[in-house]
């Protein structure tokens, strides 16, 4: 079952108004559930308060805050200049919230259960919990914006929120984008993301051009004018993850009317923008008239949310590429220890990592260490940070190096798909298709990857030689720490071997390496966010590197070798640790 | 395309290209870029967008639940 949230907010200014009614219009014509968030400058506004409690009244619209067009400062005398509420000091967001939600009372005559921002950091969220236990709900981050909508909005869109979930979550006290572990890790709340964007296309491009939001698809040109199936392709996207998640899936859409009302980045007609809205909403009326679909306002999605889904849950996500016209597969899963990426299309190997496991403490404001920067920091993004080599040397990734009489091939240049994906209580699995490495002899072998997703941030992988003969296998991690494209200071990383001898190394950019027979670990501690990042064997391998990186390659590299034998799959721990 | 000729708003597509907005500024019938050295007049800006459409393999291809089950 698809489960949908419909959020309107009012216009912005007079010139908006006709369309923001002809959304309204729209909604309530095709019957249904609209969530209206509403700034505070529209709560000031007699003619649009009178509107919105007449959506109230006669169409059960529930009414929510929406945190822009915030109150100006009192001491302030040029105005108040910052748009979003995450980025205020938290002495400001304090005093900004409490304004906000004092005079939507006193407007609305209650207190609100649902309220949003593109972000909201956790200092936001705690503060609005606390002065309003009201709050269910809230619309608080953007699945993947951060450095490419940066750029892609001429370097002037200061939302940072990579990292996150896809899908609704309960976000954590202290990190609104990393979801709890448990009732006391949380923070009180349903987060749900705004808007749901393409699981494929917002890892590999911008998540601002690929979303469920017509004006998004259309800002990309993935339309023809009217005929704009990726839309709905989008849709049947998030739909198919309720496949593999307990036959839940859910959708955030949140169009203002700016986007269909002439938008410079919409080159389609505002006729043709509102005619792919209503086509848009026509299709989730006939998904719910097929039963497939339910339409709720955000506080009544907060109580199935709460009733059916519990804290620390495991989700997933298997994303297949529509656009460009590969089919190739992405395969998403996290828990409140880690959110891991499986790239297919690379052999598997994980594009992007992030430690939840390590719960680091960080939200974003004028005064805080942050300042823009919410998304929770990665060890591995293959996007931002090189990946699979194709210039001067590869970057964050992991894959598997396979050798044979000297020659060494790396199973990220082979393209597998997923071959099924199987979950039971406390553990995901992942299959993947054979992958087949040809060596310049003409012998080849075909190996099977098997990821087990095991929560407490340990991944056990298994590889296993279905054909050919033996063979060397390196598995290999190369990560570093960061939150950008741009590196980050390695040098406190302290790299380990753990086996017939055990060696440190702290990272000074040296081009160092240490190593052991028989190794059982090889891992680094990570103290700028708090992370262990190891590789580990039941048995002794072969050996185990740590590989300390320099200054054109920042990046430490993980190693562990055996031999890949028929019949005895190679087994190795990649584990996320707090420390 | 837009219907009211007067409120035409193009993107450059060079910097489109590389996935960024910047619109265009008009000089009589030309366009031209702020950010980057392009100028063209208004068709030669729809060319170079349909070109860029061209990426999108798939741009007119419908994969219902059903197919992308499959996919």
């Amino acid at each position: 079952m698809l489960y949908f949230n419909l959020l309107h907010r009012p216009a912005e200014n007079p010139s908006q108004r006709e369309a923001f009614a002809f959304q309204q219009r729209m909604a309530h014509e095709l019957g249904l559930k609209v969530t209206l968030l509403i700034d505070y400058q529209s709560m000031c506004d007699p003619e649009t308060v009178a509107e919105l409690q007449a959506y109230a009244r006669d169409f059960g619209d529930e009414l929510g805050v929406w945190f822009m067009n915030l109150p100006p400062a009192a001491d302030s005398a040029d105005g108040r200049r910052e748009p979003f509420i995450w980025l205020y000091a938290d002495d400001e967001k304090r005093r900004i919230i409490k304004q906000v939600l004092e005079r939507f009372h006193a407007t609305f005559g209650f207190a609100p259960v649902s309220a949003g921002a593109y972000h909201l950091d956790a200092e936001s969220l705690r503060i609005l919990k606390e002065l309003a236990p009201s709050i269910e709900i809230a619309v608080a981050g953007c699945f993947e914006e951060g450095a490419r909508v940066f750029h892609g909005c001429n370097h002037s869109w200061y939302l940072f929120s990579e990292g996150m979930p896809w899908a609704p979550w309960y976000p954590a006290k202290n990190n609104s984008l990393r979801p709890a572990a448990d009732e006391a890790d949380a923070l009180g709340i349903v987060a749900v993301p705004h808007l749901s964007r393409d699981l494929v296309l917002s890892y590999e491009g911008r998540n601002d051009f690929f979303a469920t939001h017509p004006a998004n698809v259309q800002r990309a040109m993935a339309n023809d004018g009217m005929n704009n199936p990726y839309m709905y392709n989008l849709v049947d996207q998030h739909r198919l993850q309720a496949d593999f998640n307990d036959g839940f899936a859910y959708i955030h859409i949140f169009v203002g009317p700016t986007w269909i009302a002439g938008d410079p980045t919409v080159q389609d007609s505002v006729e043709v923008s509102r005619q792919l809205y209503r086509e848009f909403l026509e299709y989730f009326v006939e998904l719910r008239k097929q039963g497939q679909a339910a339409d709720m306002w955000m506080r009544e999605f907060a109580a199935w949310y709460r009733q059916n889904v519990l804290i620390g849950k495991p989700q997933v996500a298997f994303a297949k590429e529509m656009l460009y016209g590969t089919g190739k597969h992405y395969f998403w899963y996290l828990d409140a220890f880690t959110r891991v990426l499986v790239d297919a299309a690379q052999g598997g190997s994980i594009g992007d990592l992030r430690p939840y496991a390590a719960q680091i403490n960080s939200h974003t404001g004028a005064d805080t260490k942050a300042l823009w920067y919410g998304s929770y920091p990665y060890l591995i993004q293959s996007q931002h940070r090189t990946g699979n080599s194709h210039h001067y040397a590869d970057g964050s990734r992991t894959t598997l190096l396979v050798t044979r009489n000297g020659e060494t091939l790396d199973l990220a240049n082979v393209r597998v798909k997923v071959a099924d994906v199987t979950r039971v209580e406390g553990q995901t699995t992942l299959r993947l298709t054979p992958a087949r490495l040809t060596f310049s002899d003409g012998m080849s072998v075909s190996i099977e990857t098997v990821y087990r997703f095991l929560g407490g941030g340990n991944i056990l992988i298994e590889r296993k030689l279905l054909e050919g003969e033996d063979a060397q296998a390196q598995e290999y991690v190369k990560a570093c720490w960061g939150v950008t494209e741009y590196p980050e200071d390695l040098r406190e990383v302290v790299l380990t071997v753990t086996g017939k001898t055990s060696r440190e190394l702290r990272y000074e950019y040296r081009s160092r390496e240490i190593c052991s027979e028989a190794v059982l670990a090889v891992a680094a501690r990570i103290p700028y966010i708090q992370t262990i990042i190891s590789l580990t064997s039941d048995e002794p391998r072969e050996s185990g590197t740590a590989i300390e990186g320099y200054l054109f390659s920042p990046y430490f590299t993980l190693t562990m070798s055996g031999t890949l034998r028929a019949g005895k799959a190679l087994r190795t721990w990649l584990k996320i640790e707090k420390m | 395309m837009a219907e009211n000729r007067e409120n035409v708003i193009l993107r450059c597509p060079v910097c489109f290209a590389r996935e960024n907005d910047v619109v265009l500024l008009r000089g009589g019938e030309q366009w031209y870029c702020v950010k980057c050295s392009f100028e063209g007049d208004e068709t030669r800006v729809r060319e170079l967008y349909a070109d860029q459409q061209k990426k999108y393999r798939w741009r007119a291809r419908r994969l219902t639940l059903e197919e992308q089950r499959e996919l």
